[in-house]
């Protein structure tokens, strides 16, 4: 199994102001940059960013292909992800993210994975004028000319119902051929079966249990092995997932330094869904009164009794729990091994969120990597050994980093 | 992982193989509308999958946003030592709500179809055909 880490750049409000002081988004990012550089050292597999825009507190990563350029250039190995890229042409043009990505891949010698997505939010997706009922048709038809616009020589244009343009090269090419692995962001168990039949890596941003895991990994391969006809000119079978991570040496260490982290980043992601007031709003301060009261406490217990049945609503439910990597080396490591058993190529995680301090995130990392990551590096060999049997006969190129 | 010929009812098996032939004829769009009204046919045949009053599709589900009074789903302090449930592999689910077709309820709780767009990509079919097979597989695994 890999390991990588998940980045939304959250940056609470301060509680006693309106606005963030004047370098705490300067420190957010400075900070990321360390963790990205320090995760490199400890031998982390991956990096993702997300992209968002407006959801302020919530994700500040806006352009992650700045900070991942800027990775690039601190880190030698780790493997940088866009996790994802917004797809719709109104939110990024499909001939800007290709030259951005294969930029990106020659300044990082090859390291780039491709996440592609779609975007959320009436706040975001209306920000840049994208309907929600074109979203998903958006992002097909961008993200399938974007990889020709990587492989093609030249273009040779396109007449689209999202875009359209006249013959051109795009230029640069990336350095992987015929391109960087491509993943799509999966929050639903229908998109994981979708990228199973387009021939892409799943981003699992469901928080799935190891259970739900397993059901999906071989009906995905039984889809990448009936795929006729991948969105690129390469496939990544790949399955991964996220979960919020704090390591200590103890679960009531982890718990007392990451706990409210995760629940304001559960909290937060729901904030983002509602009528927020642009730049008036301090989610942080809501998110503390709101929690810090005892009766509101008890009947957010007695609310939250039950899972919600629809995913979409469980996600946010899961996002702000301890879930299953919040605790000692012990705990992490028994639930890892779940997903390991249950074939995941890879977890990614949320360690940045909420008001947890650089210094825990800092010592996190260490503890995970010195006590945890080794042994599911050793196995990772069988992994890989399993994976190329579910693969067997399938007829398309792949260019996969599992 | 549930499959199309896992489906035993050959009302929704002819009606799901239909929309997987049309998905691979090409033509999306009858697909997406042969999916939304299979769910409606599910819906009728079994209320109890129909989502109780109040309960929206999505995100918006619960929580304590700025339209959210004071709930919250994410757990307060008495859940810190919470994980996730059991996971288990059978859940009612609802619409994806991508916004090209909706379902909608009228005050008895009757859904509608209500299409917002005339034409569907080959990811919207897709969705809603992986969709439509796990919830007849999970409604017949499940009897009301």
């Amino acid at each position: 199994m890999k390991f990588g880490l998940f980045y939304e750049l959250q940056l609470p409000r301060p509680l006693d102001k309106d606005q963030w002081n004047d370098d705490d988004e300067l420190r957010i990012v400075q900070e990321t940059l360390e963790q990205a550089e320090f995760a490199d050292k400890l031998g982390f597999d991956y990096v993702f960013l997300v992209e968002h825009h407006f959801l302020e507190e919530y994700c500040h990563c806006s352009a992650p292909e700045v900070m991942l350029a800027a990775m690039s250039q601190r880190t030698k190995s780790i493997r940088l992800g866009h996790g994802i890229v917004q797809m719709p042409p109104l939110q990024n043009h499909p001939v800007r993210v290709a030259e951005r990505i294969a930029t990106l891949d020659l300044v990082s010698n090859g390291r780039v994975e491709f996440g592609t997505g779609e975007g959320a939010t009436p706040t975001e997706l209306g920000g840049f004028n994208t309907r929600q009922a074109d979203k998903k048709e958006a992002w097909e038809e961008a993200t399938r000319e974007c990889l020709r616009m990587m492989t093609s020589v030249p273009y040779p244009g396109y007449q689209g119902v999202h875009f359209s343009m006249p013959e051109r090269n795009i230029v640069p090419k990336p350095l992987q051929k015929p391109h960087p692995p491509v993943w799509v962001a999966a929050s639903r168990r229908e998109t994981v079966m979708i990228a199973g039949r387009l021939g892409m890596g799943a981003l699992g941003f469901g928080f799935e249990t190891p259970e739900e895991a397993e059901e999906r990994v071989s009906r995905y391969y039984e889809l990448v092995r009936g795929c006729r006809q991948p969105i690129g000119a390469a496939m990544n079978p790949a399955l991964v997932t996220v979960g919020n991570m704090m390591c200590a040496d103890t679960d009531d260490e982890a718990i007392a330094r990451g706990i409210s982290g995760a629940q304001f980043f559960g909290f937060a992601l729901g904030w983002t869904h509602g009528p927020v007031k642009h730049g008036r709003d301090n989610v942080y301060r809501e998110f503390r009164n709101r929690f810090d009261t005892a009766a509101t406490a008890q009947a957010q217990e007695q609310a939250t009794a039950a899972e919600p049945e629809d995913e979409s609503a469980r996600t946010l439910y899961r996002a702000g729990r301890r879930g299953l990597f919040i605790g000692a080396p012990a705990y992490i490591r028994e639930n890892l091994r779940r997903y390991e058993e249950a074939h995941m190529d890879a977890v990614l995680f949320f360690l940045q969120c909420g008001d947890r301090k650089h210094e825990h995130i800092m010592e996190s990392l260490e503890t995970f990597a010195k006590q945890v990551m080794p042994e599911f590096k050793e196995r990772h060999h069988l992994q890989q050994r399993w994976r190329e049997q579910q693969l067997d006969g399938v007829k398309f190129p792949i260019n996969s980093s599992i | 992982m549930a499959r199309p010929s896992d489906i035993e009812d050959p009302v929704f098996r002819a009606a799901l193989e239909e929309a997987e032939r049309l998905i691979d004829e090409g033509d999306y769009t009858k697909a997406s509308r042969r999916c939304a009204e299979t769910y409606l046919l599910l819906l009728d045949r079994r209320p109890d999958l129909i989502p109780p009053p109040g309960v929206g599709f999505g995100f918006g589900f619960g929580f304590g946003g700025p339209g959210g009074g004071s709930g919250g789903s994410s757990g307060g302090a008495a859940g810190l030592a919470a994980g996730f449930g059991p996971g288990r592999a059978m859940r009612r689910g609802f619409w994806p709500n991508f916004g090209g077709i909706k379902v909608l309820f009228d005050e008895d709780r009757k859904p509608s179809l209500s299409y917002e767009k005339d034409r569907f990509s080959l990811t919207e079919a897709l969705t809603y055909f992986e969709f439509m097979v796990e919830q007849v597989v999970n409604a017949q695994r499940e009897p009301p």
